[in-house]
C-alpha cells in the first residue's frame, strides 16, 4: 500500500517540508499551458496530447453538477490547486520524525513494518521490492502487462490507443474531463487470452511512480477467458494534503473474461474524491466491483457495468462509513443491461454516525431487447444516532417486459432487543455495538484478501472507540 | 353570522376583487417563471411543456355531480362560493399549502381556477355515509383549472370519493389543485378514481397537512388520459398522525402516467404506508418517484414504501425511483420495496390449461396482481367501484 | 407510412444534422454528402434530445450527444461510442425533387 506525500504543504500533524524537493511543481490553476507541459515532460504522442487539450476545452465549459452535494462541491476552489506534481526521488524521513500518533495508528492497525515505512514516507526503497519483482517475472512469462499508465501509453501504444476513453469519453462528465486533461499514474494491465491470474494484482506494485495520486488513470482489459482481481486503496488513513482527487477506471471484460477491482479509500477528511468508474462486459463476462469508501470529506462515486454482450453478469458490493458530521459518502452503482439473459447484484451497505451522511445513489437501467435480465438490489443503512443522516436514491427504468428486478432498501438502528441480548452475556455496550456492526459488515469484509479483512476490522473497531480522528 | 351557502348566488365585490387580484398577480408571475427544471426527478419523466397554458384551447368548466347524504352536517359547496362565508379560513389557507412548492404548473391553476368543490366538516362531526364528486370534462380543445379545498376540524371525520372522467372529447387539459387540512384528530379517507378518456391530458396536485394524531387515506387510481401527472405530498406535521396512499395504475395504448408521492415525516411518532401497483400493456408508461423523509425530530417513525409494476407488453415501460432521507436513526421502520416484472408464463399456462383463452388468463393474473392493495381499501363501496372500473378497463386490454 | 416532411432538401446542408418533428415524432435528418438520412432526436443514454436544433456531424456519418459524449451512426442508428450502448431509430428517406420524405411505422 502507498501512499503519497505532497511535502510542500502542511501535514495534518504539523509536518513541514520545504518546497525545493520537488523536481516539477506546476503552479496554481489549470491552464493550456499546464496540460501541454505535462504531456511534453512525459514524452506523450501527439494523439494524447491533443486528447488533453479537447479534454480541458470540454472540462472548462461543462458546468458542476446540479444533484448530488452540491452544497460541498460549491467548496472546490478550481484555480488554487495544483494540478501536477512530480515527486523527487523520495526523501527519506527517519522514523523518529514520525508523529507519536501516526505510529499509534499503524500500531492498532497492525500494518507490517516495512509498510509503516513506506507509508511514512520514511523509506524510498521498501522492502517489498524483492517481492514485487518476482511477481513481476511470474506475470510476464503468462504474457500479463501490468505497468503505470504512463509507461504504458509508451511501451504499448497500439493497445493502449485501441482501448483508452473507449469506456468513458471525455465529454462524460465534468470530472471524467478534468481527469483526461491532467491524469497522471494508475494502472494499465493487459491479460491475454485464457489467462487467469491467480494472485490479486495491487496498485503499490507499481513502485517508480506516484501511487494514490490526485488524478489517476486506470485501464485493465481482460482478454476473452481470462480472468484478474486488482485491488488499490488503503484502510489506513492515507494523508493526502492534495483535497481534488478525481480518478478514472475503465474496464474491459471481453467475451468470457472476469474483473474484480477491490477498492478501498480512506483519505484524509480534506479530500474531495470524485471518481468516474465504468465497466464493460462483453459476452458471457463477468464484472464485479467491490468497493470501500471510509475516508474523504466528500466522495462521490458509482461504479458502472454494461453489461453489452448476453449472458454477462455484474456485480457491485459497496460499502460506505460515514463518521462525522464532515463527512459525505455518495456512493452507489448502476448497471446497464444491453443484452438478453443478462444478470445483475448490488448490495450496499451503509453506517453514519456522528452526524455523518451516507447516501445511496443507484441506477437499474434494461434496455429494450434485454429480455430475461434479473437483477437484485439491496440496500441496508446503519444509523448509529439521531445526529446522522441516510439518503437513499435508487432509480430503475425498465424498458422490456421479461424482466425480474427487484430492490429493498432498509434504513435501521441497532436494535435494542440485540444489544441487550449481547450485553446481558457479558459484553459492555460498547462491545456489543461493535459485534453488531462488525456483523452488518462482514458480507463486505469477507470478500477482501485476508490482511486486508484483518485490517478494516481493526479500524472499525478504531473508529467506533472514536478514537481515530 | 355567515349566510347559508346556498343563498350565496355571487360573491360580493370586495372578495370577487380580491380574488381577481391574487389571480392577476399568479398570472405575472405564470409569465415570468420558467418551465420546471428537468433534471429534478419530479420532472425527469415527463415534459412540463404538456402541462402549460396553449393557445388552443379555451377556458372551461367540468360539469360536477356532488352526491351529500350528509348536508345537515357537512358543507359540500362551490368553491367560489365558499369564500364568502368561509372568508377567514380560505384567506389564512387557501394557497398556502401550494405556495410551498411553487411552479409554473401551479401558477398557472392560481391564475385561472375557476371552479372547484370546497368541503368543510365541523368539530366532533363523523359522517358516516360517503361524499361522492364527479367531474366530467364535457368540452374538446378546452382547459379546466380546479381548484379544492378540503378542511376537517378537530377530531371529525368524513369520507370523500371522486370520480374524474370524460365524454369523447379531443385534446383537453385538466388541472387541478387540491388542498387539503387535518385538524388534531380528524380522519380523511379519500379516493380519487381517474378515467379521463386518451385524449385528455390530466394533472393533479394535491397538498395535506396533517396534525397531531389525525389520519389520511388515499385512494389513487389512474386508468384513463394519454398523459397523466398526480403530485401528492402529505406533510406529517403533528405527532402521532399517519398517512396512507394506495395507488392502482393501469395503462394501455400509448398511455404515459407519472405519479410523484412525496411523505414527510416532521413529527415523532408518526406512520405513513404507501403501496402502488401498476400494470402496462402495448406502448403504455409509468414513472413512478417517491420521496419518503423522515425528519430529525420525526423519532419512532414508522414509514414504508412499496411500488410493484407488471409488465404485459414488450414495448410497457416502468421507472420506479423510492427515495429515501432519513435523518434520525431512531426510526421503529424504515423501508422500501420494488419490483418490475412480466407476467409468470408458467402461470399463463396453467390457467390455459383450465380453458381460459390467454387474455382471459392474463385477466385474472392481473386482477391478482393488483389485489393486494386493492384489498387495503377499507370503504367497501369504494372497492367495488375499484374493482369495476378495473375490470371494465382488464376488458379494454 | 411514408410521410412527406415539406422539408426542402437544401434546409440540410452537407455534413449537417436538423431536428423536427414529424408526425408527432422528434426526428433529426442529416445530409452526409449529399445522402440524407433520419434517426431519433432521442438519445439512448439518457432520454433527452440529441440535436434540438442544428449541429455537425462528427466523422462525416455520426451525432454526438452533447450531454455525455454519446454517439450514434446517423444510417443504421448504431450506438458507436459510450456511454451509450442501445441503437435509436432510424427512418428511411426518400428524396423526390427538392422533397425529402420519411418512412415512418
Amino acid at each position: 500500500m502507498a501512499m503519497e506525500l505532497n511535502k510542500e504543504q502542511d501535514y495534518k500533524y504539523g509536518f513541514h517540508d520545504s518546497e525545493k524537493d520537488y523536481a516539477f511543481k506546476s503552479g496554481r490553476g489549470l491552464t493550456k499551458e499546464i496540460v501541454l507541459n505535462i504531456s511534453k515532460m512525459k514524452k506523450e504522442p501527439e494523439w494524447m496530447t491533443e486528447f488533453r487539450l479537447k479534454a480541458l476545452d470540454v472540462f472548462l465549459k461543462k458546468p458542476m453538477p446540479k444533484w448530488g452535494s452540491t452544497k460541498l462541491l460549491g467548496e472546490i476552489d478550481f484555480d488554487n490547486i495544483f494540478y501536477y506534481v512530480k515527486s523527487a526521488e523520495k526523501q527519506g524521513k527517519t522514523w523518529e520524525e514520525v508523529p507519536a500518533e501516526i505510529k499509534n495508528t499503524f500500531d492498532r492497525l497492525g500494518i507490517p513494518e516495512a509498510e509503516r515505512k513506506f507509508l511514512a514516507g520514511v523509506s524510498a526503497q521498501y522492502e517489498s521490492e524483492v517481492i514485487y519483482h518476482s511477481i513481476r517475472e511470474d506475470l510476464e512469462k503468462l504474457g500479463v502487462i501490468f505497468l503505470d499508465m504512463d509507461t504504458a501509453l509508451r511501451e504499448q501504444p497500439e493497445i493502449v490507443k485501441k482501448y483508452f476513453s473507449t469506456v468513458i469519453p471525455i465529454e462524460d462528465n465534468k470530472f471524467a474531463a478534468l481527469n483526461s486533461a491532467v491524469w497522471s499514474g494508475g494502472s494499465f494491465i493487459y491479460v491475454p487470452k485464457n489467462v487467469k491470474v491467480e494472485i490479486p494484482l495491487q496498485a503499490y506494485f507499481r513502485i517508480n511512480t506516484e501511487n494514490m495520486g490526485q488524478f489517476e488513470r486506470t485501464l485493465i482489459i481482460a482478454d476473452e477467458g481470462s480472468s484478474v482481481h486488482y485491488i488499490e486503496g488503503c484502510t489506513a488513513p492515507t494523508y493526502s494534503s492534495d483535497s481534488l482527487h478525481s480518478a478514472v477506471v475503465e474496464l474491459i471484460a471481453l467475451k468470457g473474461a472476469k474483473i474484480r477491482y477491490t477498492t478501498i479509500q480512506n483519505w484524509s477528511k480534506n479530500v474531495f474524491n470524485l471518481v468516474t468508474k465504468r465497466a464493460v462486459a462483453h459476452e458471457d463476462a463477468v464484472v464485479e466491483w467491490v468497493d470501500g469508501n471510509l475516508g474523504s470529506k466528500l466522495t462521490m462515486k458509482y461504479p458502472a457495468i454494461y453489461l453489452i454482450g448476453e449472458r454477462a453478469h455484474g456485480e457491485v458490493l459497496s460499502v460506505a462509513m460515514a463518521s462525522g458530521s464532515d463527512q459525505h459518502q455518495d456512493a452507489g452503482a448502476k448497471i446497464i443491461h444491453a443484452a438478453p439473459n443478462t444478470t445483475s447484484v448490488v448490495t450496499s451497505k451503509s453506517i453514519s454516525k456522528n452526524g455523518g451522511r451516507a447516501s445511496y445513489r443507484g441506477l437499474i437501467k434494461v434496455h429494450k431487447g434485454a429480455t430475461n435480465v434479473k437483477s437484485t438490489v439491496k440496500c441496508d443503512a446503519l444509523m448509529l444516532d439521531d445526529k446522522s443522516r441516510s439518503d437513499t436514491y435508487p432509480t430503475m427504468e425498465i424498458d422490456e417486459k421479461g424482466v425480474q428486478i427487484e430492490h429493498e432498501a432498509t434504513v435501521s438502528k441497532i436494535e435494542d432487543e440485540k444489544l441487550f441480548y449481547l450485553m446481558s452475556r457479558g459484553l459492555s455496550e460498547e462491545q456489543s455495538k461493535l459485534m453488531i456492526v462488525n456483523g452488518f459488515m462482514e458480507p463486505f469484509v469477507k470478500e477482501l484478501p485476508m490482511e486486508y479483512a484483518v485490517e478494516l476490522n481493526r479500524l472499525i473497531e478504531l473508529e467506533m472507540e472514536g478514537a481515530v480522528g | 353570522m355567515a349566510k347559508a351557502l346556498t343563498e350565496i348566488k355571487m360573491l360580493s365585490t370586495a372578495l370577487d376583487n380580491w380574488l381577481e387580484e391574487k389571480k392577476m398577480q399568479a398570472k405575472a408571475a405564470y409569465e415570468k417563471e420558467p418551465l420546471p427544471d428537468r433534471t429534478t426527478h419530479l420532472w425527469k419523466y415527463s415534459n412540463p411543456n404538456d402541462f402549460v397554458l396553449t393557445a388552443d384551447r379555451s377556458l372551461a368548466t367540468p360539469k360536477k355531480q356532488i352526491h351529500n347524504p350528509a348536508e345537515k352536517e357537512l358543507i359540500v359547496a362551490d368553491i367560489k362560493v365558499a369564500f364568502e362565508s368561509y372568508e377567514n379560513l380560505l384567506k389564512k389557507c387557501f394557497g398556502k399549502l401550494i405556495s410551498k412548492t411553487s411552479s409554473k404548473i401551479t401558477l398557472l391553476n392560481e391564475a385561472f381556477w375557476n371552479s372547484g368543490y370546497f368541503v368543510y366538516v365541523p368539530k366532533g362531526k363523523s359522517v358516516v355515509n360517503a361524499i361522492g364528486i364527479v367531474s366530467k370534462l364535457n368540452k374538446s380543445e378546452s382547459f379546466y383549472p380546479v381548484r379544492n379545498f378540503v378542511y376537517l376540524e378537530e377530531s371529525s371525520e368524513v369520507k370523500l370519493d371522486e370520480f374524474i372522467h370524460s365524454e369523447d372529447i379531443n385534446n383537453s387539459y385538466s388541472n387541478i389543485v387540491t388542498e387539503i387540512y387535518l385538524e388534531k384528530g380528524s380522519k380523511l379517507t379519500y379516493s380519487v378514481i381517474q378515467d379521463h378518456c386518451n385524449s385528455i391530458t390530466h394533472h393533479h396536485i394535491q397538498r395535506v397537512s396533517l396534525s397531531e394524531d389525525s389520519e389520511f387515506s388515499n385512494t389513487i387510481v389512474s386508468i384513463g388520459a394519454g398523459k397523466s401527472k398526480v403530485d401528492f405530498d402529505v406533510n406529517l406535521n403533528g405527532k402521532g398522525s399517519s398517512a396512507s396512499a394506495y395507488g392502482i395504475v393501469l395503462g394501455n395504448n400509448k398511455q404515459s402516467f407519472d405519479h410523484h408521492i412525496a411523505v414527510s415525516h416532521n413529527a415523532p411518532y408518526t406512520n405513513s404506508n404507501v403501496n402502488f401497483r401498476v400494470a402496462l400493456k402495448d406502448k403504455a408508461s409509468s414513472a413512478y418517484t417517491g420521496n419518503l423523509k423522515i425528519a430529525h425530530e420525526a423519532v419512532k417513525s414508522d414509514a414504508h414504501q412499496e411500488n410493484r409494476n407488471l409488465l404485459l407488453s414488450p414495448n410497457a415501460k416502468a421507472e420506479s425511483i423510492p427515495e429515501l432521507e432519513i435523518l434520525t436513526n431512531d426510526v421503529t421502520r424504515c423501508n422500501h420495496g420494488v419490483t418490475v416484472g412480466q407476467v409468470d408464463k408458467d402461470q399463463i399456462y396453467y390457467l390455459m390449461s383450465r380453458g381460459l383463452d390467454e387474455k382471459a388468463a392474463e385477466k385474472i393474473i392481473v386482477e391478482g396482481f393488483l389485489e393486494p392493495t386493492i384489498s387495503k381499501i377499507l370503504n367497501e363501496k369504494l372497492k367495488q367501484e375499484v374493482l369495476e372500473k378495473i375490470n371494465s378497463k382488464l376488458e379494454k386490454l | 407510412m411514408v410521410v412527406n416532411t415539406t422539408i426542402k432538401k437544401h434546409e440540410i446542408k452537407p455534413g449537417f444534422a436538423k431536428s423536427y418533428v414529424i408526425g408527432g415524432n422528434k426526428i433529426v435528418i442529416c445530409n452526409v454528402d449529399g445522402n440524407y438520412f433520419a434517426v431519433s432526436d432521442i438519445c439512448s443514454h439518457d432520454n433527452g434530445e440529441l440535436v434540438s436544433g442544428e449541429c455537425k456531424l462528427i466523422e462525416s456519418c455520426q451525432l454526438e450527444c452533447p450531454r455525455h459524449g454519446a454517439r450514434f451512426d446517423v444510417k443504421t442508428g448504431e450506438a458507436k461510442r459510450m456511454p451509450a450502448v442501445a441503437p435509436i431509430d432510424a427512418f428511411k428517406v426518400k428524396v423526390s425533387g427538392d422533397d425529402l420524405f420519411i418512412e415512418i411505422d
